[in-house]
């Protein structure tokens, strides 16, 4: 028995509905997807708040410990420095939350996996001596790197909020 | 030409689904990363081999490569991340939500040659932890200290 192929392009010049289904379906999983991960870079940082005037709360950026004197964070609008030698509170936390977003967009099953935040404060006293603190997110995958290089860097150990988080922040 | 053009948006289509779990592949099981640190001109996410040597260790890549002293050590961290299969379950499966992946992580704090105090953080394959964590501790004589129980069990099996 022959079986009918299925037109591409139907007769009135447009695409089959089975087709058009079909691709729709693609087109909408991976924007759902994009969606689903939306948040934080895993390699990025932000600036969540503290007493830093030249930096807006909520600013993206990078941050990076190579150099060997100064810790900064490169944002879109310029760096914003802070002198290792300076530096003398290093706090590590986190908040967990479920995948809301995903288990809406995508599977239920996605509520029994947690979703982390990663925060870093920054205890400093500025060229005036005066106390100063900033807070960053941090990206999931520059967790570990990130507190590893400042205790190597500044001589402190970092303060951890409990014990989930110095598990957390040594396992990443 | 509707017809080409229809071809092509679903073969990009495919094509991406079958890359988006490409992008979640692993370590192989016997080689190490340089995640990161504050080793100089060290460049991150090198993936190479982290080698035991008589006096020293060294990561050799295509592109980093180093050589840290047993004597210089002087803290050796050993941590995991386990994490779900959110990427291939939204890809694949919802079923791969169930199962878990480990990455496992060593940072090695060491003084370099000025004294200064340094870390260097390598992912190591699952198939290298014991016999570099046992090494190290042997060539050190410094204790590796295990992010938790669950760490240090599957590390050492105790």
């Amino acid at each position: 028995m022959k079986q009918e192929k299925l037109p591409l392009v139907s007769r009135y010049g447009t695409l089959s509905w089975t087709r058009k289904a079909a691709a729709t379906i693609l087109v909408a999983t991976l924007l759902l997807e994009t969606a689903a991960w939306a948040g934080l870079g895993s390699d990025k940082a932000m600036y969540v708040g503290g007493t830093v005037s030249a930096l807006k709360e909520g600013t993206e950026g990078h941050v990076s410990e190579k150099n060997e004197d100064l810790f900064v964070f490169h944002f879109q609008d310029g760096d914003f420095k802070i002198p290792y030698d300076h530096v003398n509170d290093l706090e590590y936390g986190q908040k967990a939350g479920r995948r809301l977003g995903v288990a809406i967009a995508v599977t239920w099953m996605a509520m029994f996996s947690k979703k982390r935040k990663h925060y870093l404060t920054i205890g400093y006293t500025d060229e005036n001596g005066k106390q100063e603190a900033a807070v960053f997110e941090l990206g999931k995958d520059i967790v570990r790197v990130t507190l590893a290089s400042l205790e190597a860097r500044t001589g402190r150990k970092v303060d951890y909020e409990d014990e989930e988080a110095r598990k957390s922040g040594r396992g990443n | 030409m509707r017809h080409c053009l229809s071809g092509v948006l679903i073969a990009t289509l495919c094509i991406l689904f079958l890359l988006d779990p490409m992008a979640f592949a692993g370590l192989g099981n016997h080689s190490a990363m340089y995640v990161g640190g504050t080793v100089s001109g060290a460049s991150e996410h090198a993936e190479g081999h982290f080698i035991l040597g008589d006096t020293s260790a060294a990561f050799e890549s295509k592109s980093v490569s180093f050589t840290i002293p047993y004597a210089s050590v002087d803290s050796l961290e050993y941590g995991e991340k386990a994490g779900r299969r959110v990427g291939l379950s939204i890809a694949i499966s919802p079923l791969f939500l169930l199962s878990k992946k480990r990455r496992h992580y060593l940072t090695v704090g060491y003084l370099d040659d000025q004294h200064k105090q340094q870390a260097a953080v390598l992912e190591l394959g699952k198939d290298i932890i014991f016999p570099t964590l046992h090494t190290l501790e042997t060539k050190t004589g410094k204790k590796v200290e295990y992010q938790d129980d669950e760490a240090r069990k599957a590390a050492t099996g105790k």
